[in-house]
């Protein structure tokens, strides 16, 4: 083990993956800061719909793509609207009414016709391209007759489908299924083989694989994937539609070539499809926000070419990029990109403050010189910090991790002082329409310093130095977060540097059991902490992202599954923190009802309640907490139960992670990191409003049911450590 | 394909079928003429010449066979004897084995047969002569696609594409009305003529082993940019101009950038496709109430170019064709002839000899793409002379269906094959194809349908792979 460990990283093959990686956090922030209405759960919910038929269309052109012989199949898009157009006619001729029917036409249609391909290409040996140009021109063609115009109904069943109000729908469970088909799929002896032929195919006939047979089964299960992309496509649209074939092509190759996948063949992922359409989609989004009146269309397909032709171009440096940038796993990137984004997306969300007024006083504040905002601070913190732990890193390369960790709390806590608030002008409180105080005392913006400048501004008090000491916790706890991760996950650490960090990280979180029990406090109408809830819901999220990736630190983070895991994690707590919140979006709320009921709070700051006096005490309007959680009927039984699921699996990864083989026996020797675990968890959950019956149960449950599920998960645990000792045997 | 050479029986068994069928085709047209009375002078004359070009095409294609006299020269004599004993056999049992080697091919015309005599019987007015002519004349043809696949040596994508011409253009003009009228032959030979401008520079990419996307995108930025400029005033020589210099440019730029992604020309250009459209569209939609669209009044000597009824010195033929025709023999003239053509195809065939050759490939790779700029630019000026009026979709049927003419001409895929006159032959093939599937009254949706139906055989024909189990 000790070998593996001190053994000089080799080049990642998941390098490619770097690229869509940045494209998609850079699209993204700048997607929420457009338009911040993405980052609700209404928002989501049809971000899913839209993208799902995209992303299922995709995955199929990279497994037929993966096979080799430059075979994109162009006849994507006309298969989609081929199936789509004959299950609406079937459906209006009065056939298949019940799901099963569907799926299994519409699977059905997708694998035949991609076998029938695959039989043209195998047997009659022409040109793949010749081949799906060919199917593209019939099936446009066929498609039109079949169905002259748009038209005909869904089956009332799938009408819910694509109202894409709620996270969790069937569209999002087809989703995961496929993925999760796809990573199963991608643990068998046909997947490397797959690979192997794409990369070469005259060596893997001279092996001994059956080629003919593996390109057939990739296309085969390319047509799953089509068969599933029509139907997510149907309920979208909830109609036919024989006219949309040629766009789902167009955007379907541009999203497999943002996704980095090679077009030779031999190199591709289900995440790069993924990212690749979510690229996609982020770039409409991001257009749909603009007002470019009847010139949206073009723009919109001008900035397709551009990111096609741009990721192309930059796929010309990957050789160079896997040469130069060795020790950068793409799973570093996305961690800290991910992190960056995360705490600007919870900013554009949560603090109105941030929305898309805000955001242009702050552009006007920046030529007038006036104070930073807050998510500008908290942007250019972490990348600041980020950046430099990795410079310090490098600079000193054998430097003890807690020499490390001083600098960066030297560092932050000279950030935070060299950040003295001046006094906000009045212009820039107007300018944002900024009516309430109490508002921003429960928003991010308290995070950066403004709000210490505000209150100095009225009065000088120990509520200043409550502000500012409460928000350098919070600046501290996220950086030294995000300074853990990047330690832990990278691969040249050393083992002990890595047991540092982990103490390290369990030392931070009672800062979090704290800041939830004063968010509780805050919740029940004391306005008392400015470790407000979205402040300690990022320390939480690195948290539970730390959390969850520690079982990949075992393997150093440089395969495509890892980083898989890290990419669902970030989601599903993007997930969690939605669940629990009302689905309207806040700055609808925020806008038209600021004072909630009209209350006017007496207030009196708890720390100041601990023994000192209180010196002052303010009057002020209260807004309402912004994130209507703790009301139970916000929160659908099915979101409830799918959470109570969730928090379990979650657990169990995390006692896997501790536990590390399946008995209770090996549980005991790791107790202190379950219970801070427990404790973690728990406190997350209930900050963000969930009852604590909910809590102990899912807990009970999780802990008596967790052998059984190690034991199932112990069977790929086996496998991966043979792996490891064939590996090791062959050197 | 399974005997890529024929034994001298095999060769005199087809030498002989050229002359029956000649006999047989003269005799019906003779009889056909007496039948609708035509001078006897005249049927005379017809017959004699049908049956003169027909023995002088299947001459014409015999020669092509592949004939395995040399390697018979190289035996010994004892083996020459046997081998001649074994074909005077083989001769016998000619036929015979004919039938049993084409099993399949005999059922399915056997099968297309019976349909016949059954929609026969199903519909009214369908047993009549030019159907049943029409029939023989699909058997003919197939029959002698089969034959030139199996044993012509070279050239053997010309051949069978004349014969699908020729084979289509009898076909049509039995069964559709007005199919061989002077305004019919004169639309054909519009539309191919615009097919076959764009497809220039898309045979020039293919030759080096290549695709260009970019070309419908091309063609209808340049309409729409064009009609734009003129109605901002302009001369319109000078938009031309510019138009054209736009199409140079974009040809410039794909070539350019796809240079060193040459495995991905395909996507890049359908990216830069994207992006010039998306960009013109953008600026000519400033200050418009139409999106997409260009409306306003194309000069009249360049809708004269492109119009059906356009006259080039007095002369009336569309002057588009005449630019297409001299454009087409400079082109096969060059690529025959120069060493810009030879040190073409040397790049195409093998990229390690030109470069050993000192020649640059990169010259000649932005170059083919520059030239697809220019030319699909000059399509996109004409059609705006066709039309009338800028719509950007009207290079979208381009873009699949150069590429279509390109490989059913038979210019391999790969590079170094190929040339231009084999892709007018393609781009025939599909206009009179179009013209005869809209004459039987099939819709644009049909059209595409068949279409795609029809590249695949046509490729599948002549353009197969070899096994991997030959490429180790």
């Amino acid at each position: 083990m000790e070998l593996i460990e001190t053994q000089k990283p080799k080049s990642s093959p998941s390098t490619y993956l770097i690229v869509p990686i940045v494209i998609f956090f850079l699209l993204f922030i700048f997607a929420t800061l457009r338009g911040p209405y993405l980052i609700s759960s209404t928002g989501f919910g049809a971000l899913i719909i839209v993208v799902a038929p995209l992303i299922l269309a995709t995955y199929a052109l990279t497994i037929i793509v993966m096979a080799g012989r430059a075979s994109v199949d162009l006849s994507i898009g006309p298969l989609i609207s081929f199936v789509n157009v004959g299950m609406i006619q079937l459906i209006g001729l009065g056939f298949m009414e019940s799901p099963i029917a569907l799926f299994a036409y519409a699977i059905g249609v997708g694998v035949a016709y991609q076998v029938f391909m695959a039989l043209i290409i195998v047997f009659v040996r022409v040109q793949p391209i010749i081949v799906s140009l060919s199917g593209y021109l019939s099936l446009v063609g066929l498609n039109l007759i079949i169905m002259p115009r748009a038209g005909g109904l869904a089956p009332d069943w799938m009408y819910d489908w694509g109202a894409g109000i709620n996270i969790v729908s069937p569209v999002l469970i087809i989703l995961i299924v496929a993925t999760a088909a796809w990573y199963l799929l991608a643990q068998t002896a046909f997947w490397g083989n797959l690979k192997m032929m794409g990369s070469d195919e005259r060596a893997t006939y001279t092996s001994g694989v059956n080629v003919n047979l593996v390109r057939i089964g990739a296309h085969a299960i390319g047509g799953v994937y089509a068969g599933l992309a029509a139907i997510t496509f149907t309920s979208l649209i909830s109609s036919g539609d024989p006219t949309q074939g040629t766009t789902y092509t167009l955007m379907a190759v541009t999203a497999l070539v943002l996704g980095g996948a090679n077009l030779a063949g031999g190199r591709g992922s289900a995440f790069g499809a993924l990212l690749g359409s979510l690229n996609i989609f982020l770039i409409t989004y991001s257009l749909s926000t603009f007002n470019f009146g009847k010139m949206q269309a073009f723009i919109t397909d001008m900035s397709y070419g551009v990111m096609l032709v741009v990721s192309l171009l930059i796929s010309l440096a990957i050789p160079f990029m896997q040469k130069r940038a060795r020790g950068l796993s793409p799973g570093l990137v996305f961690l800290v990109l991910g992190i960056i984004t995360l705490g600007v997306a919870v900013h554009a969300a949560m603090d109105q403050s941030m929305g898309i007024k805000r955001f242009a006083a702050f552009v006007a504040s920046t030529e007038t010189e006036d104070p930073l905002s807050a998510g500008t601070i908290i942007l250019f913190g972490v990348v600041g910090i980020a950046v430099l732990s990795y410079i310090i890193k490098t600079l000193f390369k054998h430097i003890s991790a807690s020499m490390i960790g001083f600098i960066i709390v030297l560092i932050i806590t000279a950030f935070g002082l060299i950040f003295n608030p001046d006094t906000p002008t009045e212009s820039f409180i107007a300018s944002t329409n900024l009516k309430t105080i109490g508002l921003d005392y429960y928003s991010m913006s308290v995070f950066g310093l403004e709000s210490i400048s505000q209150s100095s501004s009225t009065y000088f008090s120990f509520n200043a130095l409550a502000n500012s000491t409460y928000t350098l916790i919070g600046i501290i706890g996220v950086v030294l977060f995000t300074s853990l991760i990047i330690l832990i996950m990278l691969p040249e650490t050393k083992v002990q540097t890595k047991r540092t960090a982990t103490i390290l990280f369990i030392c931070t979180i009672p800062i979090i059991a704290i800041g939830a029990l004063f968010f509780e406090n805050a919740n029940q109408g004391y306005l008392a902490s400015n470790f407000s809830g979205e402040t300690y819901a990022i320390l939480l999220v690195t948290a539970l992202l730390f959390t969850i990736t520690i079982p990949l630190v075992k393997t150093k983070i440089n395969n495509v599954n890892n980083l898989f895991i890290g990419a669902i994690s970030i989601l599903a707590l993007i997930v969690v923190y939605f669940f629990a919140t009302d689905s309207t979006p806040i700055h609808e709320v925020a806008s038209t009802s600021i004072v909630v009921a009209g209350q006017v709070l007496d207030y009196t700051d708890p720390i100041i309640q601990t023994g000192i006096e209180p010196i002052a005490t303010q009057i002020i309007e209260y807004a309402g907490p912004m994130r209507v959680n703790t009301n139970a009927q916000s929160m659908t039984i099915v979101s409830e139960i799918t959470y109570c699921i969730f928090m379990v699996v979650l657990l169990h990864i995390f006692l896997r992670l501790a536990m590390g083989e399946t008995s209770f026996r090996s549980f005991w020797k790791y107790w202190h990191i379950a219970t801070f675990a427990v404790i973690a968890w728990s406190g997350l959950f209930y900050a963000i409003g969930v009852p604590l019956w909910q809590i102990i149960v899912v807990i009970a449950i999780a802990i008596i049911s967790a052998p059984n599920v190690m034991h199932i998960i112990s069977t790929y645990i086996i496998g991966e450590h043979r792996d490891d000792a064939i590996k090791k045997w062959e050197g | 394909m399974k005997t890529s050479r024929m034994g001298k029986a095999a060769f005199s068994f087809y030498k002989w079928l050229g002359f029956v069928i000649a006999v047989i085709i003269s005799a019906i047209s003779a009889v056909l003429g007496y039948l609708e009375g035509t001078p006897s002078q005249l049927i005379i004359l017809y017959t004699v010449a049908i049956f003169g070009s027909i023995l002088w095409g299947w001459y014409h294609l015999s020669v092509r066979w592949k004939y395995n006299e040399d390697e018979k020269t190289g035996l010994a004599v004892e083996q020459l004897d046997e081998e001649i004993a074994e074909d005077s056999e083989y001769h016998e049992s000619y036929i015979s084995y004919l039938i049993k080697s084409n099993k399949f091919a005999i059922i399915g015309i056997l099968a297309m047969i019976i349909a016949f005599v059954a929609l026969a019987f199903a519909m009214d007015n369908f047993f009549e002569w030019r159907n049943v002519l029409s029939l023989v004349v699909f058997f003919l043809t197939l029959l002698i696609l089969i034959i030139t696949n199996s044993f012509a040596k070279n050239n053997k994508s010309a051949l069978m594409g004349l014969a699908v011409l020729i084979g289509l253009f009898i076909m049509g003009s039995l069964i559709v009305d007005g199919f061989i009228s002077t305004l019919n032959l004169k639309s054909m030979l519009l539309f191919a003529s615009f097919l076959g401008l764009a497809c220039i520079g898309q045979t020039l990419v293919v030759l080096l082993g290549g695709l260009d996307l970019s070309v419908s995108f091309v063609i209808g930025a340049a309409n729409i940019g064009l009609m734009y400029l003129i109605n901002l005033g302009i001369p319109p020589s000078i938009c031309i101009i510019a138009v054209l210099m736009l199409g140079i440019g974009v040809g410039l730029i794909n070539g350019l950038l796809s240079f060193r992604l040459q495995g991905q020309a395909l996507i890049l250009t359908l990216g830069v496709g994207f992006i010039i459209t998306g960009l013109v569209q953008a600026l000519t939609t400033i200050g418009s109430d139409f999106g997409g669209s260009v409306f306003g009044v194309v000069p009249k000597w360049l809708s004269n170019i492109a119009a059906t009824n356009g006259t080039i010195f007095g002369i009336s033929i569309p002057p588009i064709v005449v630019i297409w025709v001299i454009l087409a023999i400079v082109l096969i003239v060059a690529l025959k002839n120069t060493t810009w053509g030879r040190n073409l195809y040397a790049v195409g065939g093998n990229r390690t000899t030109a470069a050993r050759l000192s020649i640059s490939e990169r010259t000649y790779w932005v170059g083919v793409f520059t030239i697809g700029g220019f030319v699909s630019a000059l399509t996109g000026i004409l059609l705006l002379g066709w039309s009338g009026g800028g719509f950007v979709g009207v290079g979208g049927p381009y873009l699949f269906q150069t590429i279509a003419a390109v490989v059913v001409g038979g210019t391999s895929l790969l590079g170094g094959k190929g040339g231009y006159g084999f892709t007018v032959i393609g781009v025939l093939v599909l206009q009179v194809l179009s013209s005869f599937l809209v004459g039987i009254g099939l819709s644009y949706e049909g059209q595409q349908f068949v279409f795609g139906l029809l590249i695949l055989p046509m490729v599948a024909l002549y353009a197969r792979s070899p096994h991997i189990r030959t490429q180790i």
